[in-house]
């Protein structure tokens, strides 16, 4: 294999593959990045830990066609120490070398025949699965709103990955650590006649946010058998990334039946202001104490820490509803309401031990669900 | 130069009727009447009751219900462990103004040194009538107890309430002592009266007058050691001053190794309980979890887990330890000695970070609650999770040390 390219595409193309080796590779070989350079003058780079897949393209002058797979860490180091400019590379007896026109790297490549295949790749062996289309920014503001409140415990894998629930026109996300929820729907072009339900797991969905944002214009799903692969298509259209993720197993708990309706207490508030003065108050609210909200015609919000301070600070707002006081872990309250899109906000409460609602006013695609923390 | 030796040094301070007292300066209104403090919810149990409710014969830890009927007119309060924290810390300032050999047991009690604080501020009972007087003027009343050790001076303070101040002269403990039931010998509980009362030891001045030997044979030589120094009235503990508790836990060393899972997980409940018990008696709760186990060839592994939100509650200490005991997946397990721990600590009852589909939790914090009451009152094998009661002839190897 020898091909010739731009250092900033070669190194591009790395740094969004290498995303997907995780640090805890299970085989030595997916600590590799398969470098492959086809006849049609493009290399792909694709790195997996057979949950996730991530794959790239570029164009380049093919010498000679092939497929190597180098060690990913270092391959990558080497590509951005080489500078700007035109660099090669090549491989042979178990080796690939790339230089620039002063120096050269030479290093020992993996097995390729230990390299597992793809499974985006094994996927488009047979035939279509269900297909949707949906707005690059829109699915990434979608990801931004909800991937967040997916849990880190790896004892519930289930909550650790993000529900996608597919129908005709209609694409509905949801994650829960089981403090809060956050759940978003949005307009999408086909998907399947009846609900198809999957989950995914919050890794891949944050590299996929992250490369939507990078400025994506458009996006294609495809879902089969236990893979959802996402195309993206760059804005030059130069070769399509590919993200692939795995499903995580399991039954995604009911989260209709969480959402209260009915709450007669309700406030209104603008939402920057809000955010403000809860990071503000929230400085005094440490060793896990939470900001206590008095809801009434004012938003009053305060934090005390024995033996460090208490802080206080009130909002204007606009409230229906009895007065009320409950109290929120600030940094999954600031979670929640930053990334609510309307520029004010409405919390919607029972008492001190229901779940909360926050959303945006006149929104109704978004819903943050919080638990108050209980204080005596 | 060696300071003078004061014959009385220690204090022991305890609070009469703490939550109801402080709940009394909260609102001056309540001064003179019946006061209940505690968990009003169906099952709750009485924390505090002062004592114009203890002639009607409601004492704490007795469920709110007997409280109800015995004095219907009282006034009944939920617990406010702010307020009690904040008076706590008040009353700690008083006693480091004193001393700065301050053991604070509980939110309520605390020994205090004071040998080394005669020349600024006179004599140890001068002292105990200064910080009675002090304490007064937050609003509390107290009981001190004044003696040559700790275990005298708590002595006295009990004898002493409510509102009282007892001295025990160095020179007068055996006639304070030696008339008192064996029960005031601090470790005997029922069982060990017992076998004291077989051999016609009804009092401590009895227990003072056999041999150490005798005592040793009859009720181990550990216990009979310490009951001997207790009944001469010798205590050597020394007052040492609270550094902020780091953490804190349970660790027991079995006597042969442990290599039944079932059995291993019932200690590992064991000592969470103890955990969570400990915990609430001294008003914290904590985020982190930790688990330490030493194998039979000696080594020591330590794994740990820190919670969303702090707990105290023994169900979810030990689901996160027993979490961490199946993640070792130990092949052959022999184990000898397993800890359960819990740092991160912080005052007061967990702020609880509430979760959706939460059902089970709250009634784990009441039933934790009641829990502790029993104990108080019935001893520590009162109550016991369900799992811990094993067959009779049981397989557990070690008490604890």
């Amino acid at each position: 294999m020898k091909f010739r390219c731009e250092r900033d595409d070669l190194l591009e193309a790395v740094q969004f593959a290498s995303r997907a080796i995780s640090n805890r590779a299970t085989l030595p070989v997916l600590s590799g990045l398969r470098i492959k350079a086809s006849g049609d003058g493009h290399v792909s780079v694709a790195a997996t830990d057979l949950e996730l897949t991530m794959q790239t393209a570029f164009l380049a002058g093919i010498d000679e066609p092939g497929t190597v797979i180098v060690p990913g860490r270092l391959f990558g180091e080497m590509t951005r120490s080489l500078g700007v400019g035109q660099v090669s590379v090549s491989s042979g007896d178990a080796e690939v070398e790339i230089g620039s026109g002063r120096g050269e790297f030479r290093v020992k490549a993996l097995a390729p025949d230990d390299y597992p295949a793809l499974p985006i790749e094994e996927r488009e062996a047979d035939g279509a699965g269900i297909e949707i289309s949906v707005g690059a920014q829109a699915l990434a503001t979608a990801l931004y709103q909800v991937v967040r409140s997916a849990s880190t415990d790896e004892s519930r894998q289930v909550l650790t990955g993000v529900l996608w629930e597919l129908e005709a026109g209609n694409l509905t996300l949801a994650a829960t650590d089981s403090y809060r929820l956050a759940v978003r729907s949005l307009d999408v072009e086909g998907g399947p006649p009846e609900l198809k339900k999957v989950i995914l797991p919050a890794r891949g969905l944050s590299e996929l946010a992250r490369a939507l944002q990078a400025g994506a214009s458009s996006v294609r799903t495809t879902v089969k058998d236990n893979l959802i692969v996402f195309g993206i298509g760059g804005p030059e259209g130069a070769g399509e990334s590919v993200i692939g993720s795995r499903f995580i197993e399991g039954e995604f708990p009911n989260y209709r039946q969480l959402i209260p309706s009915g709450y007669s207490n309700s406030l209104t508030v603008e939402r920057e202001a809000l955010l403000e003065v809860v990071k503000r108050v929230g400085l005094l609210a440490q060793n896990n104490m939470p900001v206590k909200m008095h809801l009434g015609s004012e938003l009053e919000v305060s934090a005390h820490t024995p033996d460090v301070g208490e802080g206080q600070e009130v909002v204007d707002a606009e409230y229906k509803g009895e007065p009320l006081v409950i109290a929120f872990n600030a940094g999954f309250f600031n979670d929640g309401g930053s990334v609510i899109e309307s520029e004010r906000v409405v919390l919607e409460a029972g008492d001190g031990l229901k779940p909360a609602i926050l959303r945006g006013e006149d929104d109704v695609n978004f819903t943050y669900l919080l638990m108050p923390v209980r204080v005596s | 130069m060696k300071p003078m030796a004061v014959a009385e040094p220690i204090l022991h301070v305890d609070m009469d009727a703490f939550y109801a007292s402080v709940e009394v300066v909260k609102d001056p209104s309540l001064r003179g009447k019946p006061v209940i403090v505690g968990g009003q919810a169906g099952r709750g149990v009485v924390t505090s009751a002062s004592y114009e409710a203890r002639a009607f014969g409601v004492h704490s830890a007795m469920p709110m219900i007997t409280a109800n009927r015995l004095c219907p007119d009282a006034i009944y309060l939920s617990n406010d462990f702010e307020s009690y924290l904040d008076f706590s810390k008040r009353i700690r300032d008083v006693f480091t103004s004193y001393s700065p050999l301050v053991e604070l047991l509980s939110l309520d009690e605390a020994f205090i040194d004071v040998g080394g604080s005669v020349k600024l501020f006179g004599s140890p009972v001068d002292i105990a009538s200064r910080i009675k007087k002090d304490v007064a003027a937050l609003g509390l009343p107290c009981t001190v107890g004044v003696a040559p050790n700790k275990y005298l001076a708590k002595l006295a303070s009990t004898r002493g309430k409510p509102n009282g101040l007892l001295v025990v002269k160095a020179d007068a403990v055996r006639q304070f002592l030696h008339p008192l039931p064996v029960e005031a010998l601090w470790g005997v509980g029922a069982a060990t009266a017992e076998i004291l009362r077989r051999l016609g030891l009804m009092t401590v001045g009895d227990v003072a007058t056999i041999s150490r030997r005798t005592l040793e044979r009859a009720v181990g030589d550990s216990l009979g050691a310490h009951l001997h120094g207790l009944a001469n009235g010798i205590d050597d503990r020394r007052v040492t001053p609270n550094e902020p508790a780091k953490s804190v836990g349970s660790e027991e060393t079995f006597g042969s190794d442990l290599d039944d899972t079932e059995v291993i997980l019932r200690e590992i409940l064991r000592l969470a309980d103890r955990t969570a018990s400990r915990l609430r008696e001294k008003g914290m709760c904590g985020r982190t979890v930790t688990l330490k186990v030493r194998w039979s060839n000696f080594r020591t592994i330590t794994r740990s887990r820190t919670m969303p939100s702090e707990i105290d509650n023994a169900a979810e200490i030990y689901a996160a330890v027993r979490d961490l005991y199946l993640k070792l997946d130990p092949q052959r397990p022999r184990i000898r000695l397993l800890g359960v721990s819990v740092s991160s600590l912080a005052p007061g009852p967990p702020r609880r970070q509430l979760l959706l589909h939460d059902s089970g939790r709250a009634s784990w914090n009441e039933a934790a609650q009641a829990v502790d009451d029993i104990r108080r009152r019935f001893g520590e094998g009162a109550v016991t999770p369900a799992t811990l009661l094993a067959d009779p002839g049981g397989e557990r190897s070690a008490e604890s040390g």
